[in-house]
């Protein structure tokens, strides 16, 4: 007897759906598995049989076949058990097929019987929930993740007995779905770090309240022990949380990478990523046989912070370019072309020279030669896409001791915020959502100058050599500079400044 | 061949002491009879001199090199040519003999200031030598150097800027370019300076040719200006070839926590002159009695720039040396962004800089 139950898999970080049809008859004793799949779906009917028999199933002998479509798409996972299962048993008669229509499985078995967790269930689940689907089976585990679907039936299940219990009893099966109980929205801000005690340094508080307000990328150069990482981490605590599409948006990478805590709601915190200088491309960008997202993705509408970048290997910080441009990572495989989001602020620190002191000439010996070559690590292509360039110096002993506190996250927090939703109002419908978004089409619109404004810039890009990204990049700053003052139009003072935060080309060798 | 020729030879010879050669040269009596010199003749140079002389000797490359030399762009004059400079002959050992390339009409008879100081140098040297080269090139006094990075490549720069003939004397081959980021430098030096080697095309930066060139730098110049240098440094093996040959020294003064400005202020403290300004260079050059129909007008400097009282004010917190954005903020009793937007504004006038990024200091 023929029978069909649906799935679902992980393609990039969507949801795509997948039928699992089994048929039962005659013929000599067998299970097949067929449908272009992976080692580990294709060794799953030993465990599927040993599950069921478990269970208290036993395959009758005859010639089973699971066929799993569409068959041009290369399933990998361990979420087809379950279903496997499940058709299994209705094409042996144990369900009726009537019962289980608009319901999707996921879940992997163990040999008990049990059903065990899977990644990526929440993209799964939106893609049900989208396709017209009601009831969603899981393993307990998932079941928390899953209902954050607000759509979906969400039934979280211990084993295969269970679950076919369940089938069998409407009432019971309408007691056992899962809500998810009413978020608390006001999380306490984990305080790691905090303005407050960021104490002198005007420029860096400026530069941080800057680059938050439009999420733009950030360079700070400095000696060891300036407070490059210190402010990078205090960088996460003036940023406002997410709106609700970027936190799923966001909670979707977690849960295909399995890094979502159990229990955990929706991730409402924005990401803060600081891999280590030994990374490689993919594990930046994302790869493997079947891509998952990098950790790029995973920073995605947060912070990359990228510490001791000349450390990084030239071609991971060059493969970074293009995905700074674009917001998001396509990666070629033969089949298909992956597409993860890779919308960061990247924030980069480095020491001006190897030995990390210049320019006090009194302590960095490094000839000019060993500093080009070290500050030449970062090419200049690199150097173009970041928009405000930060110098730092250590603190002085008196700054230190200050007993006046500077002002702390919380307050400037409300400001980014404010500014924050200003850009959300203008850009609605755009499909943007901050000024370092703004395509160039965009800021025609929003980046006008008056003929003061224009005559200014024109000098600029004459005397500083600038390249036409570097001109677009600074009209972007100061739209964030002209929203930050709550004016209108770009005016000469938001140029101005957003040119102080720009190296100018070829400065070093003068 | 021509003594020409043998003086050519015998700048090839760099890794015998030139001492050596010359007294062998009087002992013979000529650079010919040098060349043609056999073993016994030379009891005075060692076994591994003699071999290295012999291996000279037999280089075809040197013959072909001096055949071919109408066709390089470099001139190679012997000590005993016309055009040799006479100021090298009063050297105890000069060169056999110079390569040189760049202008041909120099007027022999205007003061020569040779400018040393430290590689490694601050935007301070830097901007120092630079201003002080500038203001001599604009009076038509030559500045001589070592074409080095830092400070002697600041001083070219800026006798170039004023408009007047500098000489960089090299301690490499003519056409090798060190360091690389002089390259610009040498081009425009080649053009409307000129370039001085004692040493053979094609000789790579070696450590121990490099202070033999300090004396020539020492001896071309009738005054010789220190700017930047440390305890121990190469600029002050010049100073002490100075002192040998009888020329001035002068000195521009550091603060005395400066590594950087150390050596610079022992010199003071045993007494040489202190140079403040470009001016006090060009009477003290004047002061040596050899110069008399030199102008000294005293340059205009221009104090109204002109500016609003908010960037008076900013500017008025700028210093030669450079100074980092957040102390700069720290002075002003204004908001961040606005002592950020008029630094800028300044910046764009021209009358301030910033080197490195973010640490700014004036220019007029």
């Amino acid at each position: 007897m023929y029978s069909h139950v649906m799935s679902g898999t992980i393609f990039g970080i969507q949801g795509l759906m997948i039928q699992v049809e089994a048929d039962v008859s005659d013929g000599l004793p067998g299970f097949h598995l067929v449908g272009c799949l992976s080692n580990e779906i294709r060794e799953s009917g030993e465990r599927i049989r040993t599950a069921m028999r478990n269970s208290g199933w036993y395959l009758p002998p005859k010639r089973i076949v699971v066929n799993l479509s569409p068959a041009d798409v290369r399933k990998a996972g361990s979420g087809f058990d379950l279903p496997i299962a499940i058709a299994t048993l209705v094409s042996m008669g144990a369900i009726p097929q009537e019962r289980i229509e608009r319901m999707v499985f996921i879940g992997e078995l163990g040999l008990n019987g049990a059903i065990l967790p899977v990644n990526g269930v929440l993209s799964v689940a939106d893609c049900a929930a989208k396709s017209g689907y009601q009831y969603l089976f899981v393993s307990k585990e998932n079941q928390a993740e899953a209902a954050m679907i607000p759509q979906l039936k969400v039934i979280g299940v211990e084993n295969v007995a269970e679950t076919v219990e369940l089938l069998g009893n409407e009432e019971r099966l309408e007691n056992a779905i899962f809500y998810r109980p009413q978020e608390n929205m006001e999380h306490c801000q984990e305080t790691t770090c905090d303005f407050r005690d960021l104490k002198g340094q005007p420029m860096v508080r400026r530069a941080m309240e800057i680059a938050a307000s439009g999420m733009h990328n950030l360079l700070m150069t400095g000696p060891p022990g300036a407070g490059k990482t210190m402010a990078a981490k205090c960088l996460t605590g003036i940023l406002p949380d997410l709106s609700f599409e970027e936190r799923m948006e966001l909670t979707k990478i977690y849960s295909v990478k399995g890094l979502l805590a159990k229990q955990e709601g929706l991730i409402y915190k924005r990401p803060f990523r600081s891999p280590h200088h030994t990374i490689t491309a993919s594990s930046l960008i994302g790869g493997g046989l079947i891509p998952k997202p990098g950790e790029i993705s995973l920073a995605h509408n947060g912070v990359l912070f990228l510490d001791e970048l000349p450390e990084f290997s030239k071609s991971v910080i060059e493969v970074l370019r293009q995905p700074l441009e674009d917001k998001k990572i396509r990666i070629n495989r033969l089949n298909h072309t992956y597409e993860f989001p890779a919308n960061v602020m990247l924030v980069g620190a480095m020491n001006p020279c190897p030995c990390g002191c210049y320019p006090d000439r009194n302590r960095c010996h490094c000839s000019m030669l060993q500093i080009q070559n070290y500050q030449g690590k970062i090419s200049r292509a690199m150097l173009d896409r970041m928009d405000l360039h930060l110098t730092l110096q250590p603190v002085s002993y008196g700054e230190m001791m200050q007993e006046a506190d500077g002002e702390d996250s919380a307050s400037i927090r409300k400001r980014v915020e404010a500014v924050h939703n200003l850009q959300q109002e203008r850009y609605r419908g755009l499909g943007i959502r901050f000024n370092s978004q703004l395509t160039v089409e965009g800021m025609k619109a929003y980046c006008r100058l008056g003929r003061e404004e224009q005559d200014f810039m024109k000098e600029i890009f004459e005397q500083k050599k600038l390249s036409g990204r570097a001109y677009h990049r600074i009209l972007k700053l100061a739209r964030t500079i002209a929203d930050m003052d709550n004016k209108e139009n770009i005016e000469l003072p938001h140029l101005m400044e957003a040119v102080a935060f720009r190296v100018s080309g070829g400065g070093e060798d003068e | 061949m021509n003594e020409e020729f043998y003086a050519f030879w015998l700048s090839f010879c760099t890794r015998v002491p030139l001492g050596k050669l010359w007294k062998s040269v009087n002992q013979l009596g000529s650079m010919e009879a040098l060349y043609y010199a056999k073993e016994k003749e030379l009891s005075l140079f060692t076994e591994k001199e003699y071999a290295y002389i012999r291996q000279m000797k037999e280089c075809q490359g040197i013959r072909k090199l001096w055949e071919e030399q109408s066709k390089q762009d470099y001139q190679f004059l012997s000590y005993k040519n016309v055009l040799y400079p006479s100021k090298l002959l009063e050297l105890k050992e000069p060169p056999f003999g110079i390569y040189y390339q760049g202008k041909e009409e120099i007027n022999p008879n205007s003061p020569v200031v040779g400018m040393v100081g430290a590689r490694n140098c601050t935007i301070y040297g830097s901007e120092m030598a630079y201003r002080i080269a500038r203001e001599l090139g604009r009076q038509g006094i030559v500045v001589v150097s070592g074409l080095a990075a830092g400070i002697d490549g600041a001083s070219h720069r800026g006798c170039l800027d004023g408009g007047g003939y500098t000489l960089g004397i090299l301690g490499t081959g003519i056409e090798t370019i060190y360091p690389k980021e002089n390259y610009n430098l040498y081009l425009e030096m080649r053009k409307r300076g000129g370039i001085l080697t004692e040493y053979p095309p094609e000789t790579k930066p070696l450590p121990m040719l490099f202070p033999r060139r300090n004396r020539l730098i020492s001896i071309l110049a009738d005054f010789i200006l220190v700017v930047e240098a440390r305890e121990k440094s190469g600029s002050l093996i010049t100073v002490d070839f100075a002192l040998e040959q009888g020329r001035d020294v002068g000195v521009v003064p550091g603060r005395p926590c400066d590594a950087l400005s150390m050596g610079c202020n022992r010199l003071l403290q045993q007494g040489a002159k202190c140079i403040l300004t470009p001016e006090d260079v060009m009477e003290a050059v004047l002061d040596s009695g050899r110069f008399v129909n030199c102008k000294t007008e005293k340059p205009k400097v221009n104090t109204d720039l002109g500016l609003a009282p908010k960037e008076k004010m900013v500017y008025s917190c700028l210093r030669l040396e450079p100074q980092f954005i957040d102390d700069i903020l720290c002075q002003l009793k204004l908001s961040v962004w606005e002592g950020i937007q008029i630094l800028t504004e300044l910046e764009i006038k021209g009358i301030i800089k910033q080197n490195p990024h973010h640490y700014y200091y004036r220019v007029q």
